[in-house]
């Protein structure tokens, strides 16, 4: 928590919208549209639904209803096994020019849960920054010569996405630690990000490729 | 491992103060919508789509009656206008992954300076990092609530708020603050 910055963003809010205090509305009298009240209609009604929050995810009451009831069955009757692999839905945007990456859990389950495997420091670097919240642990790397490397560890892979810039980029898809991901380059930029079942990997670094790579490989874990 | 608690919410109770949103604020958000957009079709769409998210998220509206809501239905009106116009205009905001500026500032950078500083620096932002860090510090929304509220990925609500600290301490650096 950021004190000043809290009591910044709390100043800058009100002056920023202290214009609408003695503000006179030119649209006070318009009338919607008859298709927009009879939108509203279905919208009101969803202020009011009931939710349950399950860890960061909140879900409407019924379908946990439902969910609860799929479980019992299984728990009592049934082999109940949890399969997954992470796959990667790669979509080309031509309009932005970069290739756009969200990811979803199918599959084949690891045979036990896997630590989290944070990346040996390179030689020449030192750790300038650490951040860590419920999602994430970045760590910041840098040497004298200017170099600086970003590791960002992320465990909720299925609401990620990622959106590369591949106009004039060197990309390839590799295999990093035995799993997919891929290798980046553009403007002295290198990257590289892959992702097992658990967790979304990303090195990037205004240094050689092979430092990265050293790093990657330090995160395999034994 | 999963963590189950449950928020039950009356939901005859949220319909109401719901309506009451509605009624105190459709007409500024709909001011807001058509400033950007300047056709009130898709103002309209614009209103309605902010009524949207806000529903789907409404468990963490306070009282109707106040600025701090007043300013955040202004927030997602304006989010979602622009999302819109770009949208339009094929010139949609990329959250693009890989960028050359790759330190997160650490906070006593923002603990240092003055506040006068700090506040004129944040209304320097462009909309976009400045709502996100509202979104995030003022009005508490984690990042999968944030993610929900402006249709963004929950990485892309992380990296706003990230780079938002990022632009700021620029800022801060172009006015003659250091930080060692």
């Amino acid at each position: 928590m950021n004190k000043n910055l809290d009591i910044s963003l709390k100043c800058a809010l009100e002056k920023e919208f202290s214009w609408i205090n003695d503000f006179e509305n030119p649209y006070a009298g318009y009338a919607f549209s008859s298709q927009f009240k009879s939108n509203m209609e279905s919208i009101i009604p969803r202020a009011g639904f009931t939710y349950v929050s399950i860890g960061n995810k909140r879900i409407r009451k019924a379908l946990l209803a439902a969910l609860i009831a799929l479980l019992a069955i299984a728990i009592t009757g049934c082999a109940f096994t949890v399969h997954y692999v992470v796959e990667w839905n790669e979509k080309q945007n031509d309009a932005q020019g970069t290739l756009d990456v969200s990811f979803e859990l199918s599959g084949e389950s690891p045979s036990a849960p896997r630590d989290m495997f944070l990346p040996s420091t390179p030689q020449g670097y030192v750790i300038t920054d650490q951040y860590s919240d419920d999602f994430s642990y970045t760590i910041t790397y840098s040497n004298p010569q200017g170099h600086e490397i970003l590791c960002s560890i992320s465990n909720d892979i299925e609401n990620m996405s990622i959106s590369l810039d591949n106009e004039g980029a060197s990309f390839e898809k590799t295999t990093i630690n035995g799993q997919k991901g891929y290798a980046y380059s553009k403007d002295g930029i290198n990257a590289l990000f892959w992702a097992d079942s658990i967790y979304f990997y990303e090195l990037q670094g205004n240094c050689e490729m092979d430092t990265l790579l050293t790093m990657a490989g330090s995160m395999a874990g034994i | 491992m999963l963590t189950l608690y449950l928020t039950l919410i009356d939901a005859e109770e949220d319909k109401i103060k719901f309506i009451k949103l509605y009624e105190q604020y459709r007409h500024l958000m709909f001011y807001i919508a058509q400033k950007i957009l300047h056709d009130e079709h898709l103002s309209e769409d614009a209103v309605q789509e902010s009524f949207l998210r806000i529903a789907k998220n409404f468990h963490k509206i306070g009282q109707i009656l106040c600025p701090e809501t007043r300013n955040f239905t202004v927030i997602i009106t304006r989010n979602v206008a622009i999302t819109m116009i770009n949208h339009s205009n094929s010139n949609a905001t990329t959250d693009f992954y890989v960028e050359s500026a790759l330190t997160n500032p650490s906070e006593d950078v923002f603990e240092a300076v003055s506040n006068k500083l700090l506040t004129e620096s944040i209304l320097k932002l462009p909309e976009i990092y400045r709502d996100s860090l509202y979104l995030y510090h003022l009005y508490g929304y984690t990042f999968n609530e944030i993610s929900n509220l402006l249709s963004i990925s929950v990485e892309s609500a992380k990296k706003r708020v990230q780079r938002a600290r990022r632009i700021l301490k620029d800022l801060l650096e172009k006015e003659g603050y250091r930080h060692e």
